[in-house]
């Protein structure tokens, strides 16, 4: 019998409850899939609010009959770092118990630091070559770049409002405020590096230039919150249309943008790497 | 409206953690019409994303034409946009269905309506946040929190 204990109070106990026969298997199954997600009781598990949980083994043998679990006697999964959020949120699921201790408000709390914390570094998607292998800045053969300065293609009132730094980043003005993945059917479903790479490599975005035409481009997060993409312009120059506004080549400082990982980018902090397309193939949607 | 009594319906909008489900779309193509005489609000905030929008209530509505009215003008204003939040806009339907739409951002308000466009002094950002916060019940925890901090919390 495994008993979860969310980790998040202070000065009250933390709720508590105890999985299921379904819920512990699969449990089981999530921790032999990936026992990196398995760390110490005492590991950095962040400070004030969630810290993730701490999971016990509290008697052997599961009431069905199956036998004891492979598991450390306690360990804890996620805190300060959510190697699996996918788990963490899972977790957060099984305390909707009738008697619960964890209210929506906790939970609401506790998804969104979740969604907040760092991510893990690269992982699979379905058999494609990792989305997450950030792609390094390499100075391609064969380039397209835009003008720097003249940004009349994108700013005009017919267009402004419906694209956005996804449409820029593409050179593609859909007026459908495109979304990473919807051309290829494989829409972002988590707002972090590994999630909105993977959608854009299903686009057609790959980590390496390509032959002809590069356009290159680079990916940041706010994470759990947005994306945000550059394309790298003419005499050096970084450029981007943050959402509905205009397209430019300064940043939030108002500075010239020659260095994407370095410039100032608000809130989305995550720098998840470069991605290169040809401009004649690449479309967006 | 309070975070704790917002957060069950702020849950299930995080849950789903998709834009085209946490957003009505104020732009793209994807915008559902406000039923009419609603005012229609935007928080001007995402770049991949469609900006959130939502609607006052009738009430809500009123005190928001109230509070414009109490506002005393300014000469001019200018309204950067960085990346990030940079505003909150609503659109107020007239009588005569001609809109009047409002930009609120760092202390200044911009007027359009019917090609006029005038400046209000929001000192304080107090409108602003005014409403910002009706947006509590709509936004995601970790965007309507975002907005709380720029705002500075009271």
């Amino acid at each position: 019998m495994l008993k979860v204990e969310l980790d998040i109070f202070s000065g009250r106990p933390n709720p508590s409850w105890f999985l299921s026969g379904k819920e512990e298997q699969e449990l089981v199954d999530r921790v032999q899939a990936d026992p990196s997600i398995m760390v110490p009781v005492t590991a950095p598990a962040g400070g004030l609010g969630y810290r993730g949980y701490v999971v016990s083994v509290v008697k052997e043998g599961a009431a069905d009959g199956r036998k004891s679990k492979p598991l450390p006697s306690r360990f804890r999964i996620g805190g300060a770092v959510e190697k699996d959020q996918s788990t963490s949120l899972w977790l957060l699921d099984t305390s909707e118990l009738p008697d619960t201790e964890v209210d929506d408000y906790i939970r609401g709390v506790a998804q969104q630091t979740i969604l907040e914390r760092p991510e893990p570094p690269a992982v699979d998607h379905d058999g494609l070559v990792s989305a997450t292998d950030k792609g390094t800045l390499q100075t391609c053969g064969s380039n397209y770049f835009t003008s720097s300065t003249d940004f009349s293609f994108w700013n005009g009132a017919a267009y402004i409002t419906k694209n956005n730094c996804y449409n820029f980043a593409a050179n593609h003005r859909t007026n459908t405020f495109a979304q990473p993945g919807r051309k290829s059917g494989h829409p972002i479903t988590a707002l972090n590096c590994s999630n909105v790479s993977s959608a854009a490599q299903w686009d057609g975005w790959a980590n390496t230039c390509r032959t002809s035409n590069n356009l290159t481009v680079a990916l940041v997060i706010w994470p759990g919150v947005d994306y945000h993409w550059y394309r790298k312009c003419a005499n050096g120059r970084w450029c981007h249309k943050p959402g509905q506004t205009a397209a430019r080549n300064y940043d939030n400082s108002g500075n010239i943008i020659t260095n994407v990982e370095t410039c100032n980018r608000g809130n989305y902090t995550s720098f998840c790497g470069y991605w290169y397309a040809d401009n004649s193939v690449i479309t967006v949607a | 409206m309070s975070l704790n009594v917002a957060f069950p319906v702020l849950l299930l909008a995080a849950l789903a953690l998709l834009p085209a489900c946490t957003a009505r779309s104020a732009s793209g193509g994807g915008a559902d019409v406000p039923a009419e005489g609603t005012v229609r609000v935007e928080l001007e905030i995402f770049s991949g994303r469609p900006n959130p929008t939502w609607d006052l209530s009738q009430q809500q509505g009123r005190e928001l034409r109230e509070r414009i009215a109490q506002l005393p003008r300014a000469q001019d204003g200018s309204f950067p946009e960085p990346l990030g939040y940079r505003g909150i806009t609503a659109v107020l339907p007239g009588a005569d269905g001609r809109e009047e739409r409002i930009r609120l951002f760092d202390g200044v308000a911009r007027v359009e309506t019917s090609g006029a466009t005038w400046f209000l002094n929001d000192a304080d950002r107090q409108l602003e946040r005014w409403l910002a916060e009706t947006g509590a019940p709509h936004l995601e925890p970790g965007v309507y929190q975002s907005v709380l901090n720029e705002l500075g919390a009271r």
